[in-house]
């Protein structure tokens, strides 16, 4: 019975990691080229977190089960085989079912086979652990990856556009966020006083944008972490 | 020579070879079942920008092909015909191909009679998020519009742009060029063709 409730916890253990502590694009720090280059529409960040996360799902599942008839010298190649091959599948998936989301991402679909979250979870994770291990490392890995990406292109779009895309879903209008005025300014009360902002701030849905965003939020995330060290110390 | 040691690459290459054929089986087993979805959407998105490049005609002739072409190019860039009402040829809708910063891209656009672009579209492309990609969007490629005439050459160079129009392409200039050698390919062989 303590044998089953420690399986359970480890299991949660390597389920929740992924999401805070090892995060892997905010703490970690992997996979950041798709992290910047996606975020730039809710649509996007979501699309690539779901599609990314079910190549490392698939990957580690398959890795796991075949790590001991993998031949070491030969693990990464394999590795890479068995990676592109979900990747492809997911490219296909995408083109048939979602076809604008395919389009609107383009080059980085087939840029999740080098993606390094997939290949470090495979080399770090799945081939030393069981299926089950490996299934809950990746559902935790995938969320927290999806996760900062909305984080990022929620930031990214609501105040770089002031407005909510899903067309590449089949949604057919844009969502304006209703504190537009009439002459789309954003206008914000704070202290009794009228804030107005431009129209939106573009150069966050532009490239330097994702640096400045990512950025603000590893600075907020290591503010909160030297406090919880410092604390700890005492 | 050590037995285990001469075995060891035969096993390797043969537990490689079962891991790929099992994926190329995979993936063979996908593809059967997208392909014929995906040809669907693609036909529907041809459609769709058929009638978006020339929303004056009324019908559109079969999928016409570029007799000088090869046989991998006549799959790639092919025109239709533009009808009105009484099956009067109004122009043509091209599609064509250039070469992009993320590769190749495929280029459709419409012309009239005596060769003017009417309307352009960046259809399938690789091309970055951001920076290339902003050409699927009409506004930034309405320079175009109009050109291949006397008055105003087909813009293939920054040189021929106004100020304004080199503020859109700057950041893109290799995925503006593949645009712009793509309807010089485009325009080229429709002339010859229709001689």
């Amino acid at each position: 019975m303590s044998n089953m409730i420690k399986q359970e916890n480890s299991l949660l253990k390597e389920f929740t990691k992924g999401i805070i502590k090892e995060n892997p694009s905010l703490i970690i720090l992997l996979g950041l080229c798709p992290t910047l280059a996606v975020t730039t529409s809710i649509a996007n960040g979501i699309g690539m977190g779901i599609a990314a996360s079910a190549v490392l799902i698939c990957s580690n599942i398959m890795i796991s089960l075949l790590k001991n008839y993998i031949p070491e010298q030969v693990r990464i190649p394999a590795y890479i085989v068995v990676i592109a091959s979900f990747v492809t599948i997911v490219e296909m998936l995408m083109k048939a079912y979602v076809p604008l989301l395919a389009k609107t991402l383009g080059i980085f679909v087939p840029l999740i086979v080098v993606n390094c979250i997939i290949l470090g979870r495979a080399e770090a994770f799945a081939n030393k652990k069981n299926v089950l291990e490996s299934i809950m490392d990746a559902l935790g890995m995938g969320l927290g990856f999806t996760l900062s990406l909305l984080l990022i292109s929620m930031i990214r779009e609501i105040f770089g556009y002031c407005w909510i895309d899903f067309r590449n879903y089949g949604v057919k209008e844009v969502l304006t966020l209703p504190v537009i005025t009439k002459d789309s300014e954003l206008i914000i009360e704070l202290f009794g006083k009228k804030i107005e902002f431009y129209k939106g701030i573009f150069v966050l849905a532009m490239a330097p944008g994702a640096f400045f965003v990512i950025g603000l939020i590893l600075a907020v995330i290591n503010y909160f972490k030297s406090k919880f060290e410092d604390k700890e110390i005492l | 020579m050590n037995n285990k040691e001469s075995l060891t690459p035969l096993i390797i290459s043969l537990r490689l070879t079962i891991i790929c054929f099992i994926a190329v089986s995979l993936l063979i087993s996908v593809n059967a079942l997208t392909i014929g979805k995906i040809q669907e959407n693609s036909k529907t998105e041809e459609d769709r920008a058929n009638k978006f490049l020339f929303a004056n005609a009324v019908s559109f002739s079969e999928k016409q092909i570029f007799s000088s072409l090869n046989e991998k190019d006549k799959k790639i860039i092919y025109y239709f015909k533009a009808f009105d009402a009484g099956k009067n040829t109004l122009g043509y809708v091209v599609y064509s191909q250039g070469s992009g910063f993320g590769g190749a891209m495929k280029v459709g656009f419409s012309v009239d009679t005596d060769m003017k672009i009417i309307k352009i579209k960046l259809m399938d492309n690789s091309e970055t998020p951001g920076y290339g990609k902003k050409y699927e969007m009409e506004e930034n490629v309405k320079f175009f519009y109009g050109s291949n005439t006397k008055e105003k050459p087909l813009p293939n160079n920054l040189v021929s742009l106004s100020p304004e129009d080199k503020d859109t392409v700057t950041s893109a200039t290799i995925s503006f060029k593949g645009i712009a050698g793509a309807l010089e390919k485009g325009v080229n062989l429709l002339k010859n063709e229709i001689k």
